[in-house]
């Protein structure tokens, strides 16, 4: 589904990612690990065109995707997160999910100021949605909170469920589970796996070794910018290269 | 369609030419250097506060009632009168800082500009019962007598302006680049977290700029009050242009604030020239709009550019 | 291939999410009792039926010009309070629909309505034309872009004296005739103007509570992360911009056609002021933002008239006065204090 080929990206002197191959296979999740500076989320960021490679392709459902910026991404049917939630701060939960469904709708000026039928069932439609998604990332119950007064990790959570209601077909996860305790990433990953069973693709950054070793298929393996492993989690648990890359990084790699 | 005001330069001759672009040269260095004064102010506020103050055109009128009413009414010295009338603004300055900026409260961009706006009609309005709502002047500082330059008609006053404008700006020159005070007002503009984490104090900063452009103002509206004369109410739009002006010059440039300044003042003057004396804020507010477009940085821009949020994403 | 897998992929998604919705009861997802909309519905009767209590006359001439203001006030409001873009061009666009309709009327003999009409597309597309250059500006840039624009409409109605009759103005301006009825007491236009506030308030309410009212908030909070939800945002802001200065040309026109005289005053950076101070003091909601700002301030002026000369102070002050202790207008002001009066005698109560 998605594919990077040899991409490269450099920074006024500095080379974040060298030379970087790797494929998403549709329905899978994958996991992008690394240490800190490897150049996890700068992937990211080209793949959702924040900035283009420096080298390089990325092809999305066999469509060359590598020159488009994020707006043109979003169309395409990729949606990402951030690893500081980017929420709309002085909506309200449920107001932040169904401004996802925004392009999959069509009411415009004329439409919602004179509130044609069609308008207020399409409305009625984005509402429903919109919570259904909530449900999904257990926030239902919090819907008509400001978003800004959630914690942290409902915050993280509102910002996957708006990503989602824009029915994408690959999702990116920027770490999701930083600042979530044992028993929402536990809840978490069942998340993940709901999601997945949508047919949605996911391909998710992770620092917590457990949490992404236990979600995903594949893994692929960042340092300093270039790919030095990628396989499944017992794969990548035993490489030399990964876990020399990890050098003293806590044993939770076992 | 007829246009009032059109003059016809070339029914004379070259010479006639030669008159009126000389008049118009020193008109527009005179006015430029108002609107010079007036857009380093503007400047020096924007610095330290991140606010455009739309009262600076009150302070210029400050300057020049307060000297009106001191020596042209009261007849004190000008030695006298000219230091106590820049006082006195910077007096109002202050008092406008207290009120304005809030450092530790968020305020709003809308806010602020409303504030700002909130307080030039309280000054003008006030000013217009402490004087009246006429227009005045008072006597040039040395006299009337116009001189003839390539038969234009040149006003002593305008070297006078011309000529401490130019002083002031060199002044602040030296002042900023080799004093530390100057530095650390610089520092400021740039970073202002990290100005404050070398121990320059920022309140402090806030108020010297505030005081500096008070001063800026007055002194723009005493050197120019005897040419051009000044009301209670000319304020708005005089600030206007010198935020315009700054905007030309790159919001943030001191040196960028006195070009854009002398550009504004040059494309008035000759536009009022050579196109029409009514219509010369339409040509130079067109043009503005322009720069606004094209470079909004303007000419001597800042190096940061705001909504550069590409930055963010850089993490890892 | 790829629409096979589309279908899929949707069907699967609309089943769980079907699933999900079944387990509750749907009237959760019904549009809540908006309270704008009920209190527009309770006010629009009260509106139409208060002649009757105030009789003909000065009341009734106040009343008018404050829904006059009142449209205006809209549009700034729905452009700055929901859309967040600084624009000081609304006199601007006032003074147009104020001069063009009426120019239209006396120089080419069309009836008012025509003219009135014709005049709304004139301000629109002008409207378009300067929001599509103007609008990829933001804050400051935007302020000042906007205001040199209603200072050049300024300087046009002033020196352009043989269309717009200059510092005199134009005069004998007809007023409105629906088909022979003419349009030319207080009583009348009351009606008229007073059900076109109403519609276009309601409009606007319709308009923030949808899917176009989300957009062009999250524009105002996060321009760019709203881009990245499908929304053009170029598109949306040169709409709003257009929508709100269409609001304050159609306001601008009919006040031509209700005093039948318009004069440069119309298009002044003053009145671009009082619009602002009245979003300031009422909020940045339509209802009660908009509309009680613009009636708390043409009574104010009006008791002010006495104090003609002081206008400019107290408007400057009462400008200071408000963003520094009413940040979000006098009103939420007064609900903030009321709720944490509440809130601490309850404290009070449990000690």
């Amino acid at each position: 589904m998605l594919q990077l080929n040899r991409v490269t990206k450099n920074f006024a002197g500095l080379r974040a990612l060298s030379n970087v191959s790797f494929e998403v296979k549709e329905g899978a999740i994958k996991g992008l690990i690394g240490p800190n500076g490897a150049g996890k989320t700068t992937i990211f960021n080209v793949i959702t065109g924040v900035f283009p490679p420096s080298e390089g392709a990325i092809l999305f459902l066999d469509k060359d995707i590598t020159l488009q910026r994020p707006k043109e991404i979003a169309r395409v049917g990729i949606s990402r997160t951030f690893q500081k939630p980017h929420l709309f701060k002085s909506f309200t939960v449920w107001e932040n999910v169904m401004l996802g469904r925004h392009y999959r709708t069509k009411a415009e000026f004329f439409a919602c100021g004179l509130r044609y039928p069609w308008a207020k069932r399409e409305e009625r439609m984005i509402r429903e949605q919109g919570l259904g998604y909530l449900r999904m990332l257990r926030l239902a119950d919090k819907r008509d909170r400001i978003a800004n007064k959630l914690p942290m990790g409902e915050q993280r959570y509102l910002e996957v469920a708006r990503a989602l209601s824009t029915e994408p077909r690959l999702l990116l996860l920027d770490e999701p589970t930083s600042g979530l305790n044992d028993y929402e990433t536990d809840q978490f990953r069942d998340i993940l796996f709901e999601i997945r069973d949508m047919g949605v693709t996911l391909l998710v950054i992770e620092h917590h070794m457990k949490f992404i070793m236990s979600v995903c298929e594949e893994i692929v393996v960042l340092n300093f910018g270039a790919k030095i492993a990628e396989g499944s989690p017992e794969e990548i648990q035993h490489s030399p290269e990964v876990i020399e890359a990890y050098l003293g990084v806590e044993e939770e790699i076992d | 369609m007829h246009m009032k005001g059109v003059s016809h330069p070339y029914k004379d001759g070259m010479h006639s030419m030669i008159t009126d672009i000389t008049q118009a040269i020193f008109a527009a260095l005179s006015v430029g250097s108002m609107y010079a004064l007036v857009a380093m102010g503007v400047c020096l506020i924007y610095n330290s506060t991140n606010v455009i103050n739309f009262a600076q055109g009150e302070f210029v009128m400050l300057g020049g009632m307060t000297v009106v009413a001191l020596y042209g009414e009261m007849h004190w010295p000008l030695y006298f009168a000219i230091p106590a009338s820049i006082a006195i603004t910077v007096v109002v300055g202050i008092a406008m800082m207290k009120v304005a900026y809030r450092p530790g409260k968020s305020t709003s961009l809308i806010s602020v500009l409303i504030i700002t706006i909130g307080a030039s009609l309280f000054i003008s309005g006030s000013a217009v019962h402490v004087w009246d709502a006429e227009i005045h002047r008072f006597p040039p500082f040395s006299g009337d007598t116009p001189i003839n330059l390539l038969d234009a008609a040149i006003a002593p006053q305008s070297l006078w302006v011309i000529g401490i404008t130019t002083l002031v700006v060199l002044l602040l020159a030296i002042y900023f680049h080799f004093t530390i005070q100057g530095k650390a007002m610089r520092a400021c503009a740039i970073d202002r977290t990290g100005a404050s984490l070398l121990g320059i104090r920022v309140k402090n900063m806030v108020l010297l700029s505030f005081t500096m452009s008070a001063a800026l103002g007055s002194v723009a509206g005493i050197l120019v009050t005897p040419l051009t004369m000044t009301s209670a109410s000319g304020g708005m739009l005089l600030a206007i242009k010198g935020f315009s002006a700054a905007m030309l010059g790159g919001m943030g440039s001191i040196v960028g604030a006195v070009i854009g300044g002398f550009i504004f003042s040059f494309l008035e003057s000759f536009s009022a020239t050579f196109v029409s004396s009514t219509l010369k804020e339409l040509v130079t507010f067109i043009v503005i709009i322009n720069v606004l477009l094209f470079m909004p940085r303007g000419i001597m821009g800042p190096r940061v550019v705001e909504g550069l949020e590409e930055e963010e994403y850089l993490m890892e | 291939m790829e629409a096979v897998n589309r279908k899929i992929t949707k069907s699967a998604s609309t089943s769980t999410l079907e699933g999900l919705m079944q387990s509750k009861d749907s009237s959760v997802t019904q549009e809540p009792l908006d309270k704008d909309k009920l209190a527009w519905v309770l006010i629009t009767p009260s509106i139409l039926f208060l002649p009757l209590v105030l009789g003909d006359g000065y009341y009734i001439n106040v009343m008018n010009f404050i829904a006059i203001y009142s449209i205006v006030a809209l549009g700034l409001c729905l452009l700055l309070g929901y859309g967040g873009q600084l624009s000081i061009s609304h006199s601007a666009f006032f003074a147009i629909g104020a001069y063009v309709s009426p120019i239209i009327c006396l120089r080419y003999g069309l009836h008012p309505l025509v003219a009135i009409v014709l005049s709304q597309g004139i301000a629109a597309i002008a409207a378009w034309g300067i929001g599509a250059v103007v609008l990829r500006l933001k804050g400051h840039y935007l302020a000042i872009a906007t205001l040199s624009f209603t200072i050049i409409i300024e300087v046009l109605i002033r020196e352009l004296d043989w269309l717009t009759g200059g510092l005199e103005g134009l005069s004998s301006i007809p007023p409105i005739s629906l088909g022979g009825f003419l349009i030319d007491s207080d009583w009348r236009f009351y009606f008229i103007i007073w059900s076109v506030v109403m519609l276009l308030l309601l409009f606007g309410l319709n308009l923030v509570n949808s899917r176009v009212g989300r957009i062009f908030r999250a524009i105002r909070e996060a321009e760019d992360i709203a881009s990245l939800f499908g929304a053009d945002v170029k598109k949306y802001k040169v709409k709003l911009f257009i929508l709100s200065s269409v609001y304050a040309s159609f306001a601008g026109s009919l006040y031509a056609h209700y005093i039948n005289f318009v004069c440069p005053a119309a298009g002044s950076i003053m009145f671009a002021i009082e619009i602002i101070l009245v979003i300031a003091i009422g909020g940045y909601t339509l209802l009660w933002g908009a509309m009680l700002g613009v009636a708390f301030i043409t009574i104010l002026n009006e008791y002010l008239v006495a104090l003609a000369e002081y206008k400019r102070t107290i408007y400057g002050l009462a400008l200071i006065l408000t963003m520094l202790f009413f940040p979000n207008g006098v009103l939420q002001g007064f609900k903030d204090f009321a709720r944490i009066l509440v809130q601490s005698l309850k404290k009070g109560a449990r000690t």
